[in-house]
């Protein structure tokens, strides 16, 4: 997608971004996703046509940035109630299956 | 029953009277929804236990005189993606199917505080990606205007709840247009609020700049009422916590007063689209628009004039770059915000006995367990943000949203509101929508700017196209100035009684057998009623 005159994703480029994305898609939902993402992002395209040479991007509606509270302590959950919301749970920690031998 | 006719603020006057209990309505609309929504789908979860408990807190409060609200009592529903504590919240996703968050969204508690009851969390396209209310993993939503069609998205179930007479008003969210389009779809009044307004703490993220809570109701002054006990400052929620609000609090405060003063049978000078400086974009005459959307439009134009508004043409530059830039955007921090999802410490998780390291695990977990669009837009996402193209599309994107910001602000110096319709067509049928992604994001052209730029949005019904579908109208305002935006928008509905015709549609529930409540199955009598055409 380098080449501005290229209008589809390699194969190779959507694993990456599925990669990236942490889904784990079989080839056909990969090459699906390949074919839609070039589509729409061949519509998308229209967005070089116009100029923002001298225009700086808009990061939240406020245009605020890193609204910082006081450090103090304030109230939150009590570990049981999070560590209640998964059945994953042995020795008061959480659990993920094996990877390691 | 006789009070589905009735508004939330209506209802909520006889039960401050004392003359009739939230216990026994809410036990009765606990009824009307076990009846009514095998066919609707508006609910993913009923808690009728907590409804109850909830109607009982509220006539305690309204037993103690001057302590209730106009919403006191009066029973709603919440969109499945705002936490409640102890009450299922799925996102319509399987991810969370089983989900229980252990805390409240600051709305929700905002609303108990004045005796809220809610009878159940309102089905939504899975995270709130789509427009249709049919991406949604759990339920399919009907339009209780026509079952055949689509509800719109993603607070579909919140306004065919609202709309089929299961509730008196509804809380959505907003991202892309999911409060005002569901709400013209369904003949609803909706307001996307002023980025800022409402906390979103305990809104589960979709595109964290972009998200608002807002009111959906049957007409301006009860979403009114709602906004107004729903907004306010919320140190949990960064966007919300400057004392912008305090300028906000002062305008709901006097629209609050004069919505009981309205609702009590007198009226208000202030009310009155007299003098109003409307801008009238040019550019939606040129586009696609369904005829009879584009028609209601003009004779809307005629009837603020007449009102004495002041309607000028106007220009309205990137109207069609405005998709791109928003679905690059949403989908680039809807791919951030959707990482947690990663099976380990709540939500569903892989079964899968043979998974390699732990990324396989979460990838696992995520693709068996997250819908094909929420896929698709992390996808896109993904790639608009990963190295090598983040300037290209991402940064690119929001440099767009700036021209667009800035435009809008531009206008919004010279006039009071931009009009414009909400979507290019009326509610589409079910299954015709998702076979084709790229069709579906571009019929988000007219919603999309407002979450762009902040601004608030109303939507209020206009009229209603050859099949009696409803159609709206949107009115965008200023940054802050929502008060205003939602006493125009009573002015509009003191003016006119497109808002009126839900009112049958709720009272009459979802008829035996029939797909469409104005097209045959017997309801020939509602259509005669409602156009005064017989069938």
């Amino acid at each position: 997608m380098k080449d501005a005159n290229r209008n589809e994703l390699t194969i190779e480029e959507a694993g990456r971004v599925a990669a990236l994305a942490r889904l784990k898609l079989s080839d056909a939902e990969l090459e699906a996703a390949r074919f839609e993402l070039a589509r729409v992002l061949g519509h998308f395209r229209q967005l070089e046509t116009v100029d923002t040479s001298s225009v700086e991007p808009v990061f939240n509606p406020q245009d605020s940035v890193n609204k910082l509270r006081e450090d103090t302590a304030i109230e939150g959950l009590e570990r049981e109630q999070l560590m209640s919301l998964t059945e994953y749970v042995k020795d008061g920690c959480l659990t993920v299956p094996r990877t390691v031998d | 029953m006789d009070l589905l006719k009735q508004t939330a603020g209506g209802v909520g006057l006889l039960l401050a009277d004392r003359k009739i209990s939230s216990v026994e309505l809410t036990a009765d609309i606990l009824k009307m929804t076990e009846e009514r929504d095998e066919v609707l789908g508006c609910l993913i979860t009923v808690d009728k236990a907590n409804a109850m408990k909830q109607a009982q807190a509220a006539d305690d409060l309204l037993a103690d005189v001057g302590t209730g609200s106009l919403l006191t009592g009066v029973p709603m529903v919440v969109k499945d993606n705002i936490s409640t504590a102890g009450i299922r919240t799925t996102c319509g996703s399987r991810m969370l199917e089983k989900y229980i968050p252990p805390y409240s969204a600051s709305v929700y508690s905002r609303l108990q505080k004045i005796g809220a009851v809610m009878t159940g969390k309102s089905n939504l396209d899975e995270f709130a990606m789509g427009s249709t209310c049919e991406t949604s993993a759990l339920r399919l939503t009907r339009n209780p205007w026509d079952h055949k069609r689509v509800p719109g998205g993603s607070s579909g179930g919140s306004a065919a709840a609202v709309a089929g007479g299961l509730a008196w008003y509804a809380l959505g969210s907003d991202t892309g247009g999911s409060i005002r389009q569901p709400a013209g779809y369904c003949g609803l009044t909706g307001l996307k609020p002023t980025y800022g307004a409402v906390s979103r703490y305990g809104l589960i993220a979709y595109a964290s700049s972009l998200d608002q809570i807002g009111p959906m109701a049957q007409d301006a002054a009860d979403c009114a009422l709602v906004f107004s006990a729903a907004a306010g400052p919320d140190k949990r929620d960064s966007t919300c916590v400057q004392d912008v609000s305090g300028s906000l609090r002062a305008g709901l405060d006097k629209l609050n007063r004069d919505v009981e003063i309205v609702l009590s049978g007198g009226s208000v000078d202030k009310i009155s689209l007299k003098g109003l400086k409307i801008a009238v974009p040019a550019v939606w005459r040129e586009h696609a628009l369904q005829p009879e959307i584009a028609d209601v439009l003009e004779k809307t134009i005629k009837k603020l004039e007449t009102a004495g508004a002041i309607c000028s043409e106007c220009d309205l530059p990137l109207l069609d770059e405005s998709i791109p830039a928003y679905y690059l955007i949403a989908s680039a921090e809807a791919s951030g915000n959707l990482s947690r999802y990663d099976g380990v410490q709540y939500g569903s998780r892989t079964q899968a006995a043979d998974v390699s390291d732990l990324a396989d695990f979460y990838s696992r977990t995520r693709a068996e367990y997250l819908g094909p669009e929420v896929k698709r837009r992390i996808m896109l996402g993904t790639f608009a943000l990963s190295s090598g193209y983040y300037d290209a599309w991402y940064l690119k994107a929001q440099r767009v949203r700036r021209l667009i910001k800035d435009y809008y602000q531009s206008l919004l110096a010279d006039y009071d509101y931009i009009l414009g319709p909400i979507t290019p067509a009326t509610a589409p049928e079910i299954g015709t929508s998702l076979e084709d992604p790229l069709t579906m994001y571009l019929s988000d052209i007219y919603t999309v700017a407002a979450n762009l730029t902040g601004l608030p949005a109303l939507a209020l019904p206009c009229g209603f196209d050859k099949n009696n579908l409803p159609i709206g109208l949107q009115l965008t305002g200023r940054a802050y100035q929502d008060a205003d935006l939602l006493r125009t928008g009573m002015a509009w509905q003191r003016e006119t009684d497109y808002h009126l015709r839900v009112q049958q549609i709720r009272q009459l529930g979802p008829a035996e057998g029939n797909t469409n409540l104005f097209a045959g199955g017997g309801n020939e009598k509602i259509h005669q009623s409602l156009t005064g055409v017989a069938l």
